[in-house]
């Protein structure tokens, strides 16, 4: 039976990928002065692996390339010369091309890439001078790859774990003695014990997000209909019904556990979003002529998957910011009494129910005095009696930037506004702290999951909304003398001494207007970027853990309105969007305030 | 096949090809939804309201976890007033994953048309359920069984298309 190559072609441009990251992150550790042996062997399998894959669906360019990496290092493997930071220089170049490359492959374009000729060649090149000055000609040993062949080996030689791609097909296509290990095996590392526990750590299963949703969706019905049967039973049950309840009670917590399971399935590792900086942070600082050293801490702090893809690009905004606006070049960090080398920190630690995500450079801090004099040039409010808090708030507004001259890094003012818009948009925030000479830290606070989130239910007329508990700031039942009218309508409310402006949320939702007075409503003060609201409803019901769904997956997305959840009684209660109606209402009170 | 054995059993299936429509009414007409869209027919229990939608979107409802617009398909097309939900059903039509519940007066049968039974569309014009209508069911056998003659069969994409789209 001939193997369908197709059905493997996926995995093989996912492990390829993953092998490239990889090789990237060993560049780093190389870069960083590491040198061990088997940083050299593992360089040398990654690229090894893509070259099996390669080989086995006919990308020769690919193959080739691949070929004189594997080559060079395994010569340098072998003591045939010392990598350097040229050697890292060439890696991360090639990765460049390999991956543009892949990307071609992946469209379907299979003509000659030229880009692939020449990272061949600087490989070979690099090659040739490396052994030549080390005088070891035995790198050079190795025949060109185009007479190689390539298999795909079974997964013969993993006994205790033998579900591989293949398992379908027994070890029946010949595999050359050197050629053994195929694309889809995870890297054989050298080294017994400690490689063998490498693998079990990292035995996993690729599931499609759409599968684990759908099973999200099912538990999520399951723990409604046990809380509407414990309801029902609940009422019935007498003292004789003991082991009823008792089961009940193991049901409660059996599906409360599975919801919990579940939804760790969505969780991954910070590991996912840090490994891409390394590489960042050296292209950056050797763009900008700057040493800087990157510290991530807090690798395995889990993260919902959709969060992590969604933090990717403010992050890489912060870490970009540090490095060009933090980091100072060597000469002014020596000059200032500090190491040349700059520090760039990221640290990703779980505090309650929200991860928080530190970026702290050592650099020369924020100018308060600069960035007031910016702000002034651009027509914000600011003035020289602003504390440093109110002066660090001005970095996120739309078009601040005090970038002396725009660089193609950063300082085009789309900048921070932009990090602090994303991350309150995904229900985070954003906190700056800076001692000038010091550095600044840039903290982001997200919820663990969009998927799950801590409500206020309240409800207003028959119906029931959900405010996220995170925007809530109080709630009391105001006197008949803390609420001005303008036109007649409530309209301002004061709360120990602040007047804040009422949104009333039956406006909100645009329910018909009610035929009977209903009982002196409650005010919700709810805050998002320290603007402060208050919500008039009719009573609080009470505080839940609720399943966030999407109202876009079968109508759209409607304004005002955040998402939906499905209450214990199995109605759907909507989520209201705080940040847009705190938004409006302080546009409408600066209308007003306006003459 | 003689019109007495069709009229006997009506379910059956002709030698001529069939496509099957479940029928609803609305106000004194016929409308016809290819049963292949049609996911469930389901009682209506709890609707909550959705603000700043299109006046025909009635609400959503919880449908084992998703949640899934409920439309009324007069107000869409231009009748007057709304259709009671209390105790009304829905037809959940299921169409590229995505799902809609549409209320009517009153869900009938399911009826198969040959193809030779279906006529196009004519030109409705400007008018609210304007491309909405994908051609006519005339049943020859339909006077038999005391129906009224014309269905009017509904382009469900387009239905899909238009609550996707009228945002109010």
């Amino acid at each position: 039976m001939p193997i369908d190559l197709n059905r493997f072609i996926a995995t093989f441009f996912d492990e390829a990928q993953e092998h490239l990251e990889s090789i990237e992150e060993m560049a780093m550790a190389l870069s960083s002065g590491r040198h061990d042996p088997e940083l050299l062997n593992s360089i040398f399998r990654a690229a090894h692996s893509i070259k099996g894959g390669s080989g086995t669906f006919g990308f020769t360019q690919l193959a080739e390339a691949t070929h004189e990496m594997e080559t060079l290092f395994d010569g340098l493997r072998k003591g045939s010369g010392k990598a350097d930071a040229s050697t890292v220089r060439i890696l991360l170049d090639s990765c460049d091309a390999f991956r543009a490359h892949l990307a071609r492959l992946q469209a379907g374009d299979r003509s000659a890439d030229p880009a692939m000729d020449a990272a061949r060649r600087n490989l070979a090149g690099y090659r040739t001078s490396a052994s030549a000055a080390a005088a070891q000609p035995q790198a050079a040993a190795a025949g060109p790859a185009t007479e190689e062949s390539f298999f795909v080996a079974m997964n013969a030689k993993d006994d205790g774990d033998s579900y591989g791609l293949f398992d379908d097909e027994p070890a029946s296509v010949p595999a050359a003695a050197e050629e053994k290990f195929g694309f889809f095996e995870a890297l054989p590392a050298a080294g017994g014990a400690e490689a063998a526990q490498a693998r079990a750590e990292q035995s996993s299963i690729r599931v499609s997000v759409e599968k684990i949703d759908r099973i999200v969706n099912l538990v999520g019905e399951l723990v409604i209909a046990q809380a509407m049967m414990q309801q029902s039973v609940g009422s019935i049950a007498t003292e004789r019904d003991e082991n009823l309840t008792h089961s009940l009670a193991t049901l409660d917590r059996s599906t409360r556990d599975l919801q919990q399971a579940v939804m760790s399935i969505r969780m991954m590792p910070m590991e996912f979003v840090f490994s891409r900086f390394p590489r960042l942070v050296y292209d950056v600082s050797t763009q900008l002529g700057k040493k800087v050293n990157l510290r991530t801490q807090g690798h395995e702090t889990e993260l919902d998957k959709e969060l992590i893809e969604l933090l990717v690009d403010p992050l890489t905004h912060v870490v970009r910011n540090a490095i060009d606006h933090g980091i100072e070049s060597p000469e002014e960090r020596a000059r200032a009494g500090k190491p040349e080398m700059g520090t760039v920190a990221m640290r990703a630690t779980h505090r309650g129910g929200s991860v928080i995500i530190e970026v702290s450079d050592d650099g020369r801090g924020l100018d308060r005095e600069r960035i007031i004099a910016k702000a002034r040039e651009l027509g914000m409010a600011a003035d020289d009696s602003m504390g440093e808090d109110a002066a660090w708030a001005l970095i996120f507004e739309a078009g601040f930037s005090t970038a002396r001259e725009v660089t193609n890094l950063s300082g085009r003012g789309v900048g921070m506004d932009v990090v602090r818009r994303n991350i309150t948009s995904l229900g985070g925030n954003v906190f700056v702290s800076s001692v000038k000479g010091e550095g600044t830290t840039i903290t982001i606070q997200l919820p663990l999951t969009l998927a799950v989130l801590d409500g206020m239910i309240v409800s207003v007329a028959d119906e029931q909304y959900i405010v996220p508990l995170e925007f809530v700031a109080e709630a009391f039942k105001p006197g008949e003398n803390d609420i001005r009218t303008i036109v007649n309508q409530p309209s301002l409310v004061a709360v120990r001494g602040e007047q804040l402006p009422i949104v009333r949320l039956e406006d909100l939702v645009r329910l018909p207007p009610g035929e009977a007075p209903r009982p002196a409503p409650l005010c919700l003060v709810v805050e998002v970027d320290n603007r402060r609201a208050a919500l008039l409803v009719d009573s609080l019901i009470g505080q839940q853990q609720l399943v966030v769904k999407s109202l876009e997956s079968n109508l759209h997305a409607v304004p005002g309105v955040a998402g939906a959840t499905i209450l214990g009684d199995g109605r759907v209660a909507l989520i209201l969007d705080v940040t847009s109606f705190t938004r409006t209402s302080a546009a409408r009170a600066a209308a007003r305030a306006a003459p | 096949m003689s019109d007495v054995l069709a009229a006997a059993e009506p379910q059956s299936q002709a030698e001529r090809p069939r496509r099957e429509f479940l029928t609803c009414r609305l106000g004194n007409e016929t409308y016809g939804i290819d049963i292949l869209k049609v996911q469930e027919i389901r009682e209506l229990d709890r609707v909550t309201r959705v603000p700043h939608v299109a006046a025909f979107v009635r609400g959503v409802i919880n449908l084992r976890g998703a949640i899934v617009p409920i439309v009324d398909l007069g107000l869409m097309f231009g009748f007057p007033e709304p259709i009671a939900l209390e105790k009304a059903s829905a037809i959940v039509l299921n169409v590229g994953r995505r799902m809609v519940g549409l209320v009517v007066a009153s869900v009938s049968d399911v009826v198969g048309l040959a193809d030779d039974e279906i006529l196009p569309a004519p030109d409705l014009g400007e008018r609210a359920i304007g491309a909405a209508i994908q051609g006519i069911g005339t049943r020859r056998d339909g006077a038999a069984e005391g129906e009224a003659g014309s269905i009017l069969l509904l382009d469900v994409d387009h239905l899909m298309r238009r609550i996707l789209e009228d945002r109010g």
